[in-house]
């Protein structure tokens, strides 16, 4: 298979029920390297993920195709994880699958991470104050 | 400041609210100098559209003054004067980049975009003050709005013409004009719009302007059939003709080679809950009435095209999905791109090939708002369009 490209059945990346963790995709209009080394750099991730303590373990790390973690012993939130970076097959940018629990947690960090990566801002309609910092 | 805020069914209040404020790197504030009420919000007004909260602010045809621009804001100055799309768009995703701005991936905040991919599948585009649905986003019926992505979706107008005559470049003329462009229209085409209120009318007029033979314009309300008569549309009064039949007379036997339906969705809407794991069950408990869409199917001739501004919101159990097969009908649809046409419309309207002027009924302080809606909703012949002003304001 071609380094990075993404399978071209979608079905590898489609979710899974039951007690396999789900994943979910997006494709964002930037280079993979790009949007590799931004999510490696752990000190971005609070700019479009909540509830962030600390990423804890590294588990799996292989340059500009994934990223695989475990939140420390004793961690408030247990939550493990990973994901993947692959060029779109239709040529649209790249394909960031994550898969993590909890699953509407991750949903909403990709959306984040894509708006961030794409416009540079995370869409908010919310004041100030309230707002996530970006 | 003074804004329109929302408080339930038929309840809506000029208030006193926090101002807007600068919150992303790409926003502006813009301060109002002319907003309407939309046909679409009279559906908020009737709570039929669900996720609304209390104080919610309305509004998404607005223009005005750029008083503030954010630090990464390169395109907008302060002083410009700009009319805004209602549908907020990032310029950069996919959908952006085609010119597809009403269905930009990247405007509804992650946080409120489950709920609308949960009810059609994918998150719908964030827009001004149409509950949470889009966002969340508080609207343009107030004295100051916040525009995100300013440097994408405002449209900067030139000194020396008047408010109104640009108003309505925000919405309903972009509206009716792609309502018109998606049915391909040829010289010789005969373009049958059912509706006659202010998408209708603009779709008549775009007809007109993308190079139609002949618009037939269908409604019952008098006063907006002689508006479109005006246009040099024919009419068919609905109460007094079958329609089908009175536009086959009319076009030889064919039929309508391209038929608009900018009637849509009735006013009962299609939801009255709001609790969000309800949500899909509830809107598939009542279903859109169809009855225009219906007759605009069997009317359009074979192999025409039928388009469809809307707007709907759920699902319909009657729609003849033989007769659209048999007779082998292309549909076009959605909410409108509005970034994509307004400097092609602001040119036209400049060189006077359209006006918008014509459609306003009805001019209001902001203060008086809540009783442009309750006419605009009791006397729709009359009222075709509410133009608000808000008073100025210092901002605090």
């Amino acid at each position: 298979m071609a380094d990075g490209i993404a399978s071209a059945t979608q079905g590898e990346l489609a979710a899974h029920k039951g007690d396999v963790p789900v994943s979910r995709s997006v494709t964002i209009d930037r280079p993979r390297e790009e949007l590799y080394a931004f999510w490696r750099n752990f000190n971005n991730l609070p700019l479009f993920m909540r509830n962030i303590h600390s990423v804890g373990e590294v588990t799996d790390d292989d340059p500009n195709r994934l990223i695989a973690w475990r939140s420390s012993e004793g961690a408030g939130v247990c939550n493990s994880g990973r994901v993947e970076f692959r060029d779109s097959p239709d040529s649209r940018g790249t394909v960031v699958t994550v898969t993590q629990e909890p699953q509407s947690q991750a949903r909403n960090d990709l959306r984040r991470f894509k708006q961030l990566m794409e416009t540079g801002e995370v869409s908010t309609a919310q004041s100030p104050e309230a707002a996530p910092h970006a | 400041m003074r804004a329109l805020t929302w408080h339930g069914e038929h309840d809506v209040r000029v208030e006193t609210v926090p101002d807007p404020q600068i919150v992303n790197p790409r926003d502006a504030i813009i301060k109002v100098t002319s907003t309407a009420i939309c046909g679409s919000d009279l559906h908020l007004y009737d709570h039929t559209i669900p996720t609304m909260k209390a104080g919610d602010v309305l509004g998404h045809e607005f223009m005005g003054e750029v008083v503030e621009v954010g630090p990464g804001n390169k395109k907008l100055r302060v002083g410009q004067r700009v009319v805004v799309p209602f549908v907020i768009a990032c310029g950069q995703c996919f959908f952006c980049k085609q010119q597809q701005f009403a269905a930009c991936d990247n405007s509804n905040p992650a946080e409120t975009a489950d709920m609308s991919e949960r009810l059609y599948g994918y998150p719908m585009t964030g827009a001004f003050g149409y509950s949470h649905l889009t966002g969340g986003y508080a609207g343009g019926q107030a004295e100051y709005v916040r525009v995100p992505y300013a440097d994408v979706g405002p449209l900067v107008i030139p000194d020396g013409i008047e408010d109104e005559k640009v108003l309505f470049l925000s919405d309903i003329l972009p509206t009716g004009w792609m309502a018109a462009d998606n049915c391909e229209i040829k010289s010789s085409d005969v373009v049958a719009v059912w509706g006659c209120g202010p998408v209708g009318l603009f779709a008549v007029q775009s007809a007109f302007a993308l190079g139609a033979h002949r618009v037939i314009a269908i409604d019952r309300l008098p006063h907006r059939l002689d508006l479109a008569k005006s246009m040099g549309a024919e009419v068919i009064n609905f109460e007094e003709l079958d329609v089908r039949e009175a536009l086959v007379e009319m076009t030889g036997g064919i039929g309508p080679d391209a038929c608009i339906d900018a009637v849509a969705m009735e006013s009962h809407g299609f939801s009255a809950d709001s609790v969000m794991d309800e949500l899909t069950a509830a809107v598939q408990l009542v279903a859109d009435q169809t009855r225009g869409l219906r007759q605009v199917i069997l009317a359009c001739r074979k192999g025409g095209l039928v388009s469809i501004p809307g707007v709907y919101g759920g699902i319909t159990d009657k729609f003849p999905i033989g007769a659209l097969m048999e007779r082998g009908l292309s549909i076009k649809s959605g909410q409108s791109h509005v970034q994509k046409y307004m400097p092609h419309l602001l040119k036209l309207i400049m060189e006077g090939k359209l006006d918008t002027t014509f459609l306003i009924s009805h001019r209001l302080d902001l203060e008086n708002a809540p009783e442009g809606y309750r006419i605009f909703k009791e006397n729709q012949n009359e009222v075709t369009k509410v133009v608000l002003k808000p008073q100025g304001a210092t901002r605090h």
